[in-house]
């Protein structure tokens, strides 16, 4: 018997809601599901933006790897290991993707980019470049840049484990052996807790929980003023390796190669979930395989469908011209001319094939997108053909003038596009008006097929596939370019050509990530190019017999290292770009990282039944700018006033800003289902009162036991009706620790007390904010003086993490 | 038995922010001074007061900003509906080198100041001021119950409205008005505050205002005359919402339900009618104390503990006109006081 992990692949996405798994959204695990959802809450009740948890679990496949179904955990032990790296502040630049130059085998790059050299690769030098590997200095072993690699020691968690264990980490990371991080200490420093993630186990599942979201410089004044580079900061993104030890009937399984482990990967939130990215990480892996399909309509649909639904989050989709403008146009007998092969519906195929750009960049002319370095001399002669869809700036964005600038659609799903124009395609059966029935027809096939056990899970990996953007990469949202490269994976195979009978949907693939075994890894973990790094580079380590294809072998945090540092910066960056023409106006990644947006309060506002029609239809059509509650103006590519701002107010303001989600109308003259942008909102019936402050770790100089700090509160008013708890921060979340004993005084008499140190065990646990209501009921309704005490009753050191006072 | 004597140049009385402030900034001068405490038997109600900008420039000459910084938290103005149909709005912000005022914790202030501050005597009992020329006399009795003769050539009032030592050279309280404060801890409710202060007239005498305490507590205050004859119902909290019924704001800070305690007492100007008396200096409150309309409190003790360390550090070296200089300064700044007091009582009354 052979098991396996899946999803292989799976994602998490941050958040600064609770570690728990009642107050997070689950990464869904059958593709489409989520689509007309109409009450999902991607905020807790304190307002706070869920984290996006993904669930991997273990399946039985048959001996040739395809999956037959769930094990079943109680019949065996099941022990789940995660080990998980950032390497972004070890990793270089990103100046643009580093495969343009490159001449592949695979269907995901046009071959222009290789033989007229449409947008080359440019050379890159590491992030952080003055911490050194001294052996570049001196014949000293110590390398430092070891330390900007933020990797924990892998965690291994089994059925006892059914509340979430931190993943832990540091930046700079103290190396092996070493008991302090000689980075910081020569900054004057120490190490910043940056946590990765947590693990929890749930009936034989594993969670997944990402970071908390917070990135910052080590020295607190640089601002991070790149949209992808910025020395000296950390953030808490990680990706890695899920493995498994199973104990069955006697025997025990090992996963923990590349061929039956999982990888994890964490990734910014995704702020539009029920919207789909235009092209996705799927579609480039199908683009590898090079595989070849019988094409059906569920070839197609996908991308008419996604591109229809941006004009939920980017205007430039909504107004017109747009791609929706063209489809919403059609008749009824037009419309059905979509999904029918037959030779008079082909004038509409053809029209509407001819408004992709074609992914084969062959030199036509677009307008340019005017670079950085700006000049005032107008490009003559530029622009002379008409934009093309979709409006969206592709990988050679450096580049005015390569048609590249452009984002194309991949060409797998082009070439699948250009047989549907010649009608070479089954039509679909059925009688469809809109595309939304279109869509909910789809739905279905994945819902069914995933009642099949032996599909579900090869549904799971594609589940999240499909949600990460496939391009354009600049370097893009989750993932960037190594991911459409066959070299990435250990395995990348047709399972089931049909999703169901009829509906292909490119079939359902086994896809492993090539892991690098544990002697790969020890040899190659802390491996670079040196100084720069080029797009030679990248072309020698695609030979597999090349010393430099190490670069394919993956280990912790090499998935995530090419991403920009911190993430907010090319999250909240990559907005409008502005070109000499101001309609239509292009963006970046709208489908995760929303450019406009219907706002709730809108919704709201178009349900007032006094509203004349025509008021109705304008504020349906008054779209805001998504970013607006970071105050950052428009932003782009361009560095005009307002820009640098957004990258700087989007570290802390991430998790305000809204996330767009399907509702209900109930508004006659507008969709039934419209998909409306909410904001955190401060959330007024949560009071935090200060108890204490943090006290830093320092030994213990008076004979315990000893109060080490002490804190008064006078005339604090307890309220009846509140649950009560203790947090290390104001929003409630936080764990809260004394080392050794907290204990708290109402109007002179002990209330509380927590021993933290578990008797003085050697290991003070840090708890979940504390619930202490039945500890406050004497006091309920009366003013109170509160004093608090941190003890220490063991010796040794004295520390504590702050407390609030926490009423909800 | 022969008692204890101890000689010292300045002798304080009284434990306030003008009495332990001026001993630690005579200290810092090299000035031989010492306080005299007497254990205070109520215990203080935690108060919102605030500091204003121009008082912190005062605070940071006298080198005592932190101890008024570490327990507080800063406030940018306050908001006032008195003259006007509006709600004016004084913000700090844009005033001189501090664009923020101080709430802060005066417990707290006294403890730190009182650390910093060495030479406190604790004691029981003070006796009768034997009046000296030269050398003023005081006998007291130690907590540990012995006897000390303390004699000093300075005695320092800082006995707040009492005017402990000043009252014994004569010197007599002339009170301007009949203020009386009415003062309720309540449960923070309605509006959020933008300053976390606001205060407006509720009839012809009588205002109040409303300020945050803590992250769950409001302190609404109103102010009245003893002239006013419903002045007692003020005492009692079931009133008090009849009493705010119109007002714009303060009606809001009332909570829908429970009964709170009402704490009242006076709040009336008044200045001692000498200030210097008999090598007796009066500061603080027992120098000159304003209505609470000017929340000037504390700002009023930090200035006259400047002031009065400048004339003492001078009187010491021989200088006899200093004292009086100080006291003619504070006379003209409650006269210009009570100029400005009439302003606004008429807008009232």
């Amino acid at each position: 018997m052979k098991l396996r992990i899946y999803p292989s692949i799976g994602i998490a996405r941050l958040g600064n809601g609770p570690t728990n798994k009642n107050d997070v959204v689950f990464t869904p695990e059958v593709p489409w599901a989520n689509l007309y959802d109409n009450d999902l809450e991607f905020h807790t009740k304190d307002g706070a933006l869920k984290k996006q948890a993904q669930r991997f679990y273990i399946y039985e496949c048959d001996d040739n790897g395809k999956p037959i179904r769930k094990i079943d955990a109680s019949s065996c032990d099941i022990e789940w290991t995660v080990e998980v790296a950032n390497k972004k502040p070890f990793w270089y630049d990103f100046n643009n993707s580093l495969d343009l130059s490159i001449n592949t085998d695979n269907n995901n790059l046009s071959p222009n980019f290789y033989t007229k050299q449409i947008a080359p690769g440019i050379s890159t030098s590491r992030r952080n470049p003055n911490v050194l590997n001294e052996q570049l200095i001196n014949s000293k072993n110590y390398n430092y840049r070891k330390e900007l690699v933020n990797s924990p020691a892998p965690t291994t968690i089994n059925s006892k484990n059914t509340s979430p264990v931190k993943l832990g980490g540091q930046f700079p990371f103290p190396l092996a052996n070493e008991s302090y991080s000689k980075v910081a200490a020569a900054m004057n420093l120490e190490s910043k807790d940056v946590n990765l993630g947590a693990v929890e186990y749930d009936g034989g599942s594993l969670i997944f929980y990402p970071g908390d979201g917070i990135s910052a410089a080590l020295n607190p004044s640089d601002l991070n003023t790149d949209f992808a580079d910025n020395s000296n900061w950390y953030d808490d993104i990680c990706d890695g390796k899920v493995t498994a030890k199973v104990t069955m009937n006697g025997t025990t399984y090992e996963l923990n190669d590349a061929d039956s482990s999982a990888w994890i990967a964490t990734a910014p939130p995704d702020y539009a979930p029920q919207i789909q990215p235009l092209a996705t990480m799927y579609d480039l892996i199908c683009g590898i395989s090079n595989d070849s399909y019988t094409t059906d309509f569920s070839l197609i649909f996908p991308i008419l469908y996604r591109l229809y639904r941006m004009q939920w989050v980017n205007l430039s989709d909504f107004l017109a011209p747009s791609f929706r403008e063209t489809i919403d146009e059609l008749t009824t007998a037009e419309f059905k001319s979509l999904y029918s092969n037959s030779v008079s519906a082909q004038h509409v195929r053809n029209k509407i094939f001819n408004l992709f750009r074609d992914p084969l960049y062959n030199y036509d002319n677009e307008p340019s997108i005017p670079s950085k370095s700006k000049t005032d001399i107008t490009n003559i002669g530029s622009g002379t053909q008409e934009l093309k869809y979709p409006f969206y700036p592709g990988d050679g964005i450096n580049y005015p003038g390569s048609p590249a600038q452009w984002f194309a659609i991949p060409p797998i799903l082009y070439n699948e596009l250009r047989k549907w124009r010649d009608g070479n395609f089954t039509s679909l059966e059925g009688d469809f008006s809109t595309m939304d029935a279109l869509g909910k027809y789809y739905q279905q096939q994945y819902l069914d097929a995933a009642n099949d056990p032996s599909k579900s899970a090869l549904l799971m990996t594609r589940a999240v596939l499909e949600t990460l953007y496939g391009g354009g990469f600049h370097p893009g949202v989750e993932l960037t370019w190594p991911m459409r490269h066959a070299q990435m994976y250990a395995e990348n195979s047709l399972s089931f050509t049909d999703v169901t009978p009829g509906n292909s949907f490119f079939g359902l693939r086994e896809i492993r990530i090539a892991a690098a075994t544990p002697a790969e890894q020890k040899d190659i973990f802390y491996n670079d190019y040196g100084l720069q790094m080029n797009s030679d580079d990248i072309k020698e380590s695609i030979d597999s017999s090349n010393e430099k294809s190490w670069l394919w072998k993956s280990t912790p945090g090499d998935l995530t290292k090419w991403m920009g540092i911190p993430w907010q910066s090319d999250a909240g960056s990559c907005q409008k770009v502005f070109l000499d023409s101001q309609y239509p106006i292009p963006a970046w990644w709208a489908a995760n990282l929303p450019v406009d947006v219907l706002t709730e309060e809108s919704l709201v506002a178009m349900r007032n039944t006094d509203l004349k029609p025509e008021t109705i239809q304008y504020v349906y059509a008054n779209r805001l700018p998504w970013l607006m509650t970071t105050d950052t103006g428009y932003v782009g590519y361009h560095a005009e006033g307002g820009y640098m701002n957004g990258l700087i107010n989007m570290v802390y303001k991430w998790k305000n800003v809204g996330v767009v989600a399907g509702r209900t109308s109930s508004v006659n003259g507008i969709p039934e289902l419209v998909y409306v942008a909410s904001e955190s909102k401060n959330v007024k019936d949560k009071t935090s009162i200060f108890l204490g402050k943090a006290v830093p770790n320092e030994p213990v100089t008076l004979v315990p036991p000893t109060s080490f700090y002490s804190n008064t509160r006078e005339m604090v008013w307890i309220p009846d009706n509140k649950t009560a708890f203790l947090s290390s921060n104001p929003d409630g979340t936080g764990e809260v620790f004394v080392d050794d004993v907290f204990q708290m005084k109402i109007n002179g008499k002990i209330a509380f007390e927590y021993d933290f140190s578990n008797n003085c065990s050697g290991r003070i646990m840090p708890q979940p904010p504390i619930d202490i209501t039945a500890h406050l009921k004497e006091a309920i309704n009366s003013f109170v003086t509160i004093e608090v005490n941190y003890i220490d009753k063991c010796g040794g050191y004295e520390s504590s993490s702050e407390f609030y006072l926490i009423f909800k | 038995m022969s008692s204890e004597t101890l000689q010292t140049d300045v002798l304080i009385i009284g434990n306030g922010v003008s009495g332990l402030l001026l001993q630690y900034v005579l200290e810092h001068r090299g000035i031989s001074s010492m306080l005299l405490s007497k254990k205070n038997i109520k215990s203080n109600l935690p108060l919102a007061e605030t500091i204003p900008p121009t008082t912190l420039e005062l605070l940071e000459e006298l080198n005592a900003l932190d101890f008024f910084e570490k327990y507080a938290t800063k406030t940018y103005g306050y908001q006032s509906k008195w003259n006007s149909d509006y709600i004016v709005d004084e913000s700090f912000f844009i005033k001189n080198k501090f664009g923020y005022g101080l709430k802060i914790d005066k417990k707290k202030v006294l403890n730190i100041i009182e650390q910093n501050a060495s030479n406190i005597l604790s004691v029981n009992e003070i006796s009768k001021v034997q009046f000296n020329e030269k050398e003023n006399k005081v006998k007291v009795q130690k907590i540990n119950n012995d006897i000390v003769d303390i004699s000093a050539s300075l005695l320092v009032d800082a006995t707040g409205r009492k005017r402990h030592f000043l009252k014994q050279a004569n010197s007599k309280s002339i009170d301007y008005d009949d203020t009386l404060a009415f003062l309720c801890y309540l449960p923070k409710t309605g509006p959020d505050l933008k300053y976390g202060f606001f205060t407006e007239v509720i009839s012809n005498d009588c205002w109040g205002t409303v300020s945050d305490l803590n992250e769950t507590t409001r302190i609404i205050t109103l102010h009245t005359s003893k002239n006013n004859e419903f002045h007692k119902v003020f005492k009692q909290f079931e009133h008090w919402r009849k009493l705010l019924n119109n007002t714009t704001l303060l009606q809001f800070c009332l909570p829908d339900k429970g009964n709170f305690k009402v704490y009242g007492k006076q709040a009336n100007s008044s200045i001692s009618s000498k200030i210097i008396s008999n090598n007796i200096i009066g500061i603080g409150d027992a120098a000159l104390a304003f209505d609470p309309i000017s929340s000037h409190g504390i700002s009023n003790a930090i200035y006259t503990v400047k002031e009065a360390a400048m004339a003492i550090e001078e009187y010491l070296n021989h200088n006899q006109e200093s004292l009086v200089k100080y006291e003619q300064k504070l006379y003209a700044i409650f006269n210009e006081y009570l100029k400005q007091k009439e302003k606004l009582y008429q807008v009232i009354h």
